[in-house]
């Protein structure tokens, strides 16, 4: 079987599950194996029809109210029981700080080798092939896998979510055999990030800003852009290094990934180490005052010129077109 | 409290990154290396702490000889000791697997109240190493750790997740893996420098197991092609605008 971990928050599945949940349908149709997906947790049935939209043939349900809070080491061994118990080929969970974590903890219980962050996966003779993002995303490693089960886990947005609804989904009930040693860690509290717009993740625009922004007070007009666009800002290292925004916001290498449909860099020279940040990006707009800055080989759209100006004067116009 | 803090020699990469003939690695000629972001953070971590309520830093790396370089490095910031596993054997057989494995045997031999790690190696990027001790190990671990603070005996620490941050609590001995931008490292003062450069850094042998993730090859992403320069100042807005209007994103 293909087994898939589903990770569910707030009590919804996260996208990233619903990612892998198709890579799995791909990869279960291309090797005639079943689709399977794995919750673990409490009150775990209402999430069977989003399974079953997208193509899970069979569903195991792990549910204790022990496992009602978040467990790193309660949930790792309700995963490894059950990839003991069912011996799938594969198991696949999205690259979130839960996905990560968990297989991390199952490939060293396993003694099994994990290909963290994949960007690409195939069955071809019967193995699989897989690219992995190396150097934070610069480089692709193209990699195998000795041994089954095979772990994986994947990039999150590298994969697209596209439902296929299934008839027919088995239900299956596992027992975790759980001690107390293993709910020792337990998560106590989840600090939900109060935002005033849209988080960068989910954002449709982004406004990012690097040292040519200069100071903290300039980053006001690129959040007054963000917000024309229902947005949100980002910034390169250099800009968080200043002290000018949060650590949250830094897009590269050593942050965060986003993918909107418009990315504006301003002031932003465009090293690679940014680039892969925001290279999904539908468009590109670059804004800096060096023509020969890397960020115009690497842009859709550029414009030289001081951002202090051009900025101020976008904002404008597009309250004007908004009438 | 005793932290050792587990660390990585990496190439800084620049703007131009080479991949070698063999696919195997990147050319490294021109090119630094440095201490890991991740593990810089967790050096300074360490150092804080010990600061605020005394102990010792322990540093250890596996790596090639130069990586005690990195160790000095670590030593000169504040850290107290230092350990080098010199990885025999090619570079390439170090995956994952084989590096915590060395790790946590080095660290039966060490003495400590935690383990810090790094979230990710700059290279690499596997995102395992620092779990797959603390598990061979048996020790209770949170992964991506922001804050760290001490409330009778306990530790309470807040990792980064998509929705926010989640708050654990655990005991020592325990291993944590630190993530960049919770704090800014220090540079060396120019007496950490020269202690460093005469501390004595203990060395051992070590070789790898067999590794299960194999690499075939290294390669460029496709880069994104290069666009238009629309004009120069305000005078560009208008075309930009029409663009964006085509592409549906404003009116
Ligand atoms: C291991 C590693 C990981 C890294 N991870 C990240 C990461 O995750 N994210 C990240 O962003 N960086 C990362 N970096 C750093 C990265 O290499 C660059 O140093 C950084 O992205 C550059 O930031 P910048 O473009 O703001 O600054 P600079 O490179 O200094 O560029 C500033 C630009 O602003 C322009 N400018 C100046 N004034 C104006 C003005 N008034 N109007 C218009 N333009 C102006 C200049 O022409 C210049 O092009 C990493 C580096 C390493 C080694
Ligand atoms: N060769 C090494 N020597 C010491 N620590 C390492 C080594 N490789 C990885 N680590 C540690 O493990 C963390 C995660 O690495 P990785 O799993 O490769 O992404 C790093 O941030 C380091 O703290």
């Amino acid at each position: 079987m293909i087994l898939t971990f589903i990770e569910e928050r707030k009590g919804a599945i996260v996208d990233a599950s619903l990612e892998a949940l198709t890579i799995g349908r791909r990869l279960a149709k291309d090797s005639g194996l079943p689709l399977v997906a794995l919750l673990i947790g409490a009150e775990l049935e209402r999430h069977l029809p989003k399974l079953r939209e997208f193509g899970a043939e069979r569903a195991i349900l792990v549910e204790s109210p022990a496992l009602g809070s978040y467990s790193p080491p309660g949930y790792a061994k309700a995963l490894v029981n059950t990839i003991r118990e069912k011996g799938p080929k594969v198991v696949l969970a999205g690259a979130t700080a839960m996905g990560k974590e968990l297989l991390g903890r199952a490939a060293a219980r396993l003694e099994r080798g994990l290909a963290t962050n994949c960007t690409e996966l195939s069955l071809r003779d019967g193995s699989l092939r897989l690219v992995r993002a190396v150097w934070g995303g610069i480089i692709f490693a193209d990699v195998e896998l000795a041994g089954e089960p095979q772990l994986l886990t994947l990039m999150p947005h590298a994969f697209p979510a596209e439902p296929e609804l299934n008839d027919r989904l088995e239900i299956e009930r596992l027992e975790a055999p759980l001690e107390e040693a293993d709910l020792r860690l337990v998560v106590r509290e989840l600090i939900e990030t109060v935002r005033k717009g849209v988080s960068l993740n989910e954002a449709e625009v982004v406004v990012a800003g690097g040292r040519g922004v200069g100071s903290e007070e300039g980053f006001k007009k690129l959040e007054e852009l963000a917000s024309l666009f229902g947005g949100a800002v980002g910034a390169t290292r250099i800009a968080i290094n200043n002290g000018w925004r949060p650590p949250e916001e830094q897009i590269g290498q050593t942050g965060v990934r986003v993918a909107p449909k418009l990315y504006f860099a301003c002031g932003i020279s465009g090293a690679v180490q940014h680039m892969v940040g925001c290279k999904d990006a539908k468009i590109i707009v670059a804004i800096n005052k060096d023509p020969q800055a890397p960020i115009f080989a690497r842009a859709d759209y550029g414009i030289v010129g001081d951002l202090h100006e051009v900025v101020p004067a976008l904002i404008e116009e597009l309250k004007k077109a908004k009438g | 409290m005793k932290i050792v803090v587990c660390l990585k020699r990496v190439l800084d990469t620049q703007e131009r990154v080479e991949i070698a003939p063999d696919g195997k690695r990147l050319v490294s000629t021109g090119l630094d290396y440095v201490m890991n972001t991740h593990d810089e953070c967790a050096v300074e971590e360490a150092i804080r702490i010990k600061e605020a309520k005394g102990g010792q830093v322990t540093v250890l790396s596996l790596g090639p000889s130069g990586a005690t370089e990195t160790i000095r490095e670590a030593i000169a910031m504040g850290a107290d000791e230092g350990l080098l596993l010199e990885a025999e054997g090619d570079e390439e057989a170090w995956g994952p697997k084989s590096t915590a494995s060395a790790l946590a045997e080095a660290l039966k031999g060490l003495e400590f109240d935690l383990v810090f790690f790094g979230l990710e190696s700059g290279d690499g990027s596997h995102h395992q190493v620092g779990l797959a001790v603390a598990e061979a190990l048996g020790l209770p671990a949170v992964d991506g750790v922001k804050k760290i603070d001490f409330q009778d005996g306990k530790i309470v620490v807040r990792r980064a997740v998509e929705l926010g941050e989640e708050v654990f609590e655990l005991e020592p001995p325990a291993v944590l893996t630190l993530v960049d931008g919770m704090n800014r490292p220090r540079h060396p003062s120019l007496r950490g420098i020269m202690l460093a450069k005469r501390k004595e850094i203990k060395t051992i042998k070590v070789a790898p197991r067999e590794e299960p993730l194999r690499l075939i090859q290294l390669r460029k992403p496709p880069e994104r092609a290069g666009g238009e320069i629309l004009g120069e100042g305000k005078g560009a807005i208008p075309k930009l605008l029409e663009k964006l209007h085509e592409a549906g994103l404003v009116r």
